[in-house]
């Protein structure tokens, strides 16, 4: 399946503003704000959590963003990306990308707000320009990433059926050093085949001729002087 | 009176298109029909990025004349909503291969955003394509597939 299917939602290219990032954000915990046409966190030394508030996308949704900054500096450093997220992210998935353990996670928080792993960590470099994007259809949650100029790569799956239905998507920043660009996301658009079921090429029919093979006239054959008179004698008896 | 050139071999398929049942052998005559059936049909695979399908048409004789000339599809998406798919068909002269795809003998059609019912579509070459055709005998059909 093709990923993302969905465009940028917010490219955070504007006047310095928030926490929220903009009105179509809504601040969970501290919040995000734009810096430098850019997003950050609004609290060091903390999570740092916003979500698109302008409609809940799925239940099959997408969310990705570019990472531009990964060292905090204190050590603990991790960007979030939150789908089927509840208005407080309690249920949601979401995606955790730590630069400093230089793993990639997937995670449930439940209703309660407690945080379960979903499958094993999986040890990934995060490169400063990497875009990384987490996608779930049905029961199964799949991550993405895009190096810088780079085209979109599928990176590992895994299963879960506790959250069913639609919700929001969003981002937490860890801290006030890590930045993060160009958040996009939305409902996943379901690939189509094309299908073909005829096709022909007419063209007239060629011209054609008239031939002949053979031919011939018959006329009588001539036979010499005509006759134009005639004597009849009688033989006289001896 | 008129006659046709029709679908008659799988020329070349790195799009890896299939036949309505997943079958990728003689897909081409799943759109040889005298008379049109929807029933069998050649897909491409699940969002397409310009996969190419290309069948070869039987032969038909020089007509000696540059009218009349006619290509006649039909064409659908796998199903209704989702992601937007689009069509191209190309009508070519001495294809080979991806790589040396022959002379363009017309663009018979640019689809964008396909509906899931099926629907007929013709192109009637202009003079200049028609005459642009020097072997009736070599004549393709290119199918070109894209998901926006």
């Amino acid at each position: 399946m093709a990923f993302p299917t969905t465009g940028i939602l917010d490219n955070f290219n504007r006047a310095n503003e928030g926490p929220p990032p903009s009105t179509n954000w809504t601040n969970i915990l501290n919040g995000l704000k734009v810096v430098s046409n850019q997003c950050k966190g609004n609290v060091g030394s903390a999570d740092n959590i916003s979500r698109w508030n302008a409609t809940q996308f799925g239940p099959d949704a997408e969310a990705y963003a570019t990472v531009i900054e990964t060292a905090d500096g204190t050590g603990a450093r991790e960007i979030d990306i939150y789908v089927r997220a509840d208005a407080d992210r309690n249920p949601s998935y979401f995606l955790s990308i730590d630069p400093y353990n230089e793993t990639l996670s997937l995670w449930r928080k439940n209703a309660a707000g407690s945080a379960f792993q979903i499958g094993i960590s999986r040890s990934r470099n995060i490169v400063n320009g990497e875009t990384y994007g987490l996608e779930i259809v049905g029961t199964t949650l799949s991550v993405y990433v895009k190096p810088s100029g780079g085209s979109w790569t599928f990176l590992f799956s895994e299963t879960d059926t506790n959250i069913t239905a639609a919700g929001y998507v969003g981002l937490n920043v860890y801290g006030t050093n890590m930045i993060v660009d160009d958040f996009g996301g939305g409902t996943v658009v379901a690939s189509r085949r094309g299908q073909v079921s005829w096709s022909e090429l007419e063209v007239p029919f060629a011209p054609r001729r008239g031939r002949v093979s053979w031919a011939e006239i018959e006329v009588p054959t001539p036979g010499g002087v005509p006759v134009s008179a005639y004597i009849l004698l009688k033989r006289r008896r001896s | 009176m008129a006659q046709f050139g029709r679908p008659s071999a799988d020329t070349n398929n790195p799009g890896s298109f299939t036949d309505q049942g997943g079958g990728s052998t003689n897909i081409y005559q799943g759109i040889d029909e005298t008379a049109y059936s929807d029933t069998d049909y050649i897909r491409s695979p699940v969002a397409p990025s310009s996969s190419v399908y290309v069948t070869k048409l039987s032969s038909v004789e020089d007509p000696l004349s540059s009218t009349n000339h006619t290509v006649r599809y039909r064409y659908a998406k796998d199903a209704a909503s989702g992601a937007q798919i689009n069509l191209t068909i190309e009508l070519r002269q001495g294809y080979v291969s991806e790589a040396s795809p022959g002379t363009l003998i017309a663009t018979v059609a640019t689809l964008s955003n396909i509906g899931e019912a099926w629907t007929a579509g013709s192109y009637t070459l202009s003079g200049a394509e028609a005459d642009a055709i020097s072997n009736y005998g070599d004549l393709y059909l290119r199918f070109i597939a894209t998901q926006a």
